[in-house]
């Protein structure tokens, strides 16, 4: 991974945090000791903190999250724009198939009746090309926004499953601070990650360990995982890239970051430098549902 | 208009089934008319035949208002064939209906007593005695009964009189088969309307029973006696069904499917009493029960599962036992996971089942699952619209990529298209399905979509139109 350490943040976190470089060489060492630790020691200490850490394969970004994603809690996706919701819905798969890559257990994603009209069927072949294998997904169609919430608290009563998603559209008044500590303490007590995922709705008060607020950006070179960069070409597509808004993080800092998804690592990378200071694309029409539905 | 029925009162006064509106109302002015309802009818006689249940779990419609029940073996839990009789008369009488009923020891026989006949209990010895009075009717097929008729020949004891090779001969086997049923000298099997259970747990009660604690309690003593039985084979089941017959005639059930046969009672009672949570006031108590009923169906071998100190296999096992929980509070349908099948053409290579009874085999067809190449993004979007929505696209050349096309009412302007990826159609599914080309393309906002042209320019159609088929992330 460690061609992809050129990336950097985009957003405010270089500010945010003041002694950054010496808690980064903290949590490198940290990182080290980790990997020195053989699998089958890991498996065992399943209720041993680090090995609830969930690495999304990009230093920097571990790093800022303290060695990875907490396994102990919920995590809350939002689409940051009308249309970005399939990139929020691929970032949902990105991170549960990091946090399965470890560890067993199928994962169970919670959606409702009219997702897959609303917003697609979740597709199986497209799923395994994001580390989720078909033999590892479980869906579960609620009828009713109360049942997905329901479901997700059976789910969380057990530790066998590997990732409970709920995906949820518009305002769900069910999903309130209670609901949400509810999700946020078992998912906390089986080391069961929650992952959130929320379409055309703004975020309230929570428990959730992170907060996430996803865009799709444009994306150009395509390359191999060992980071081989093909010239800018209109007929070839890279990496997906997503804009990543760290908007809520408890007890650490915020920011924002540009990733991109590699399907042969099955893992997030870094976008190389190049794509950044490409010129060609005009400024991201940003459209935040608030103004949408307030115009 | 005819009429289709008549009550008794309305028979004693010549007014019968086929007879003119207009001329039974010449005869009976004042005589009360109600429209012919064939689906309501129905109804009834299916509700009818579920409160049968009560009595035998062997019970078969016959004809439009016929039921017969097999009580083979269970005529004493009645007081007899007499009390069983009563029994069915008074209750049935008490919901309003009129009861015509036979018990004989063949069901043509019973059949044939009950709607020609005086009905009651036909003793074996009796039966010869009891059909040969019978008119010929019983033995059904309008020509037939005019050609007996028209020979003299008004009941089932003289036609029986005649040698048998000639009413062969005039009327044909059918006569000959339905004489020889009635006077029980062949078989003939009843096909129930319900699949025969394995395993009958109930309890009756004297007094109707509403308290869902109580009920709960039954269901608890009725899920241990099966499973007692079950174990005494080595054996489980993976279809439990609770039948709750209401004092009113109504019967309820509540079912339990698991992916695995089952014999713990506290396990099968747990998931009973999330479904009858899940049906909530559809269990309605009304004026209360008075017969509870556990069913056991599909009884088979318990696979032998030694308490396991694998992770990965207890694991498994509390996956299975989440998907039967998760299924049975939200139905067998909401619950699913992907099939993989081997066939090109996108919709047709996965698609989700139930998950219980899913198996890992079922994912597999992987070589169809993986279209991607090495250093490519993903190849299949990560949301698929079934059926492809039509978009408006506007393209540079007839067969060329999109440049720009309209979906959901927004404008997209396409940076980047690769492709396309050509899919033949299934020839031996659809002969006249369109050649597709798939681009996955990128707008300029970097959201990345699955559009496809349908047909071939110029060799398949002279407009290609456009369809959204997925999403990519």
């Amino acid at each position: 991974m460690t061609t992809h350490r050129s990336v950097s943040s985009l957003g405010t976190s270089d500010d945010a945090i003041p002694n950054r470089d010496g808690r980064l060489a903290a949590a490198r060492s940290i990182l080290a000791e980790l990997s020195s630790v053989s699998r089958p020691e890991r498996e065992h200490s399943v209720n041993n903190e680090a090995s609830n850490l969930v690495s999304l394969g990009i230093d920097d970004l571990d790093a800022h999250l303290a060695g990875g994603l907490k396994r102990t809690g919920v995590h809350e996706v939002f689409a940051s724009a009308i249309g970005d919701e399939t990139a929020a819905t691929g970032f949902v798969a990105g991170l549960s198939a990091c946090a399965m890559r470890d560890r067993p257990g199928p994962v169970l994603w919670i959606d409702t009746l009219f997702s897959a009209q609303e917003d697609g069927l979740l597709w199986p072949p497209g799923l395994a090309d994001w580390g989720i294998a078909p033999d590892r997904l479980i869906r579960a169609t609620a009828r009713h926004p109360r049942d997905a919430l329901r479901m997700a608290d059976d789910a969380l009563a057990m530790s066998a499953l590997g990732v409970v998603v709920l995906e949820l559209r518009g305002p769900a008044p069910m999903l309130d601070l209670t609901a949400l500590r509810r999700l946020h303490l078992g998912a906390e007590a089986r080391a069961v990650p929650c992952f959130l995922l929320r379409f055309g709705a703004d975020p309230i008060a929570s428990p959730a360990l992170t907060r996430w607020s996803i865009a799709a950006r444009p994306g150009f070179e395509r390359r191999s995982g060992q980071g081989y960069l093909e010239k800018p070409n209109r007929y070839l597509l890279g990496h997906p890239r997503f804009g990543a808004d760290l908007a809520r993080h408890r007890g650490g800092s915020l920011g924002s970051w540009l990733l991109e998804w590699c399907s042969d690592v099955q893992s997030f990378v870094a976008p190389a430098a190049v794509a950044i200071s490409e010129p060609a694309i005009p400024p991201v029409q940003h459209r935040p549902y608030r103004q949408t539905f307030a115009a | 208009m005819t009429l289709m029925a008549a009550n008794a009162a309305a028979r004693t006064l010549g007014i019968v089934p086929g007879l003119r509106l207009a001329d039974a109302r010449a005869r009976v002015p004042d005589m009360a008319v109600f429209d012919h309802q064939p689906d309501a009818d129905t109804k009834a006689m299916e509700a009818i035949a579920d409160w049968c249940d009560r009595y035998t779990p062997l019970v078969a419609r016959h004809g439009r208002h016929g039921l017969i029940l097999d009580m083979t073996g269970a005529l004493h839990l009645f007081g007899g064939e007499k009390g069983l009789l009563v029994d069915v008369r008074r209750r049935l009488g008490g919901m309003g209906f009129t009861v015509q009923a036979a018990i004989a020891s063949h069901p043509a026989t019973a059949r044939a007593v009950a709607r020609f006949g005086a009905g009651g209990s036909v003793p074996e010895s009796d039966t010869e005695t009891v059909v040969a009075q019978l008119p010929v009717e019983a033995l059904g097929g309008r020509e037939t009964v005019t050609g007996l008729r028209m020979a003299g020949l008004t009941t089932i004891g003289l036609v029986i009189a005649q040698p048998r090779h000639a009413l062969a001969a005039r009327f044909g086997k059918p006569l000959v088969d339905a004489l020889d049923r009635l006077m029980d000298r062949a078989d003939q099997p009843i096909s129930p309307r319900r699949p025969v259970p394995d395993c009958i747990a109930e309890r009756p009660f004297a007094e109707p029973m509403t308290n869902p604690d109580a009920i709960d309690q039954i269901l608890a003593q009725l899920t241990g006696d099966i499973c007692v039985r079950l174990e005494e084979t080595g054996e489980g089941a993976r279809h439990f069904e609770a039948r709750f017959f209401r004092v009113d005639g109504a019967v309820r059930s509540a079912i339990v499917r698991t992916g695995q046969s089952l014999n713990d009672a506290d396990v099968i009672m747990r998931l009973m009493r999330l479904r009858l949570e899940a049906l909530g006031d559809k269990l309605d108590p009304g004026f209360g029960f008075d017969l509870i009923r556990l069913e056991a169906h599909g009884r088979s071998r318990l696979q032998p599962v030694a308490q396991s100190f694998l992770e990965a296999e207890t694991r498994e096992a509390d996956v299975a036992a989440l998907i039967d929980q998760l299924s049975i509070r939200y139905g067998a349908t909401a619950i699913t996971r992907p099939v993989g099948y081997n066939s090109h053409v996108p919709e047709r290579a996965a698609a989700y089942v139930p998950a219980q009874g899913w198996r890992v085999e079922d994912a597999g067809h992987g070589a169809v699952m993986q279209t991607r190449f090495a250093s490519e993004p993903p190849s299949r979007p990560i949301r698929l619209f079934d059926p492809p929505a039509l978009v408006d696209v506007i393209a540079e050349v007839p067969d060329g990529p999109p440049l720009k096309f309209r979906f959901r009412r927004v404008l997209h302007e396409v940076i980047h298209a690769e492709g396309p990826e050509r899919i033949a159609g299934e020839w031996w599914h659809e002969p006249d399905a369109a050649t597709r080309d798939y681009f996955k393309v990128e707008d300029v906002e970097g959201r990345r979509f699955w559009l496809y042209r349908a047909g071939l320019y110029g060799d398949e159609t002279d407009r290609p139109r456009w369809f959204m088929h997925g999403l990519f992330a």
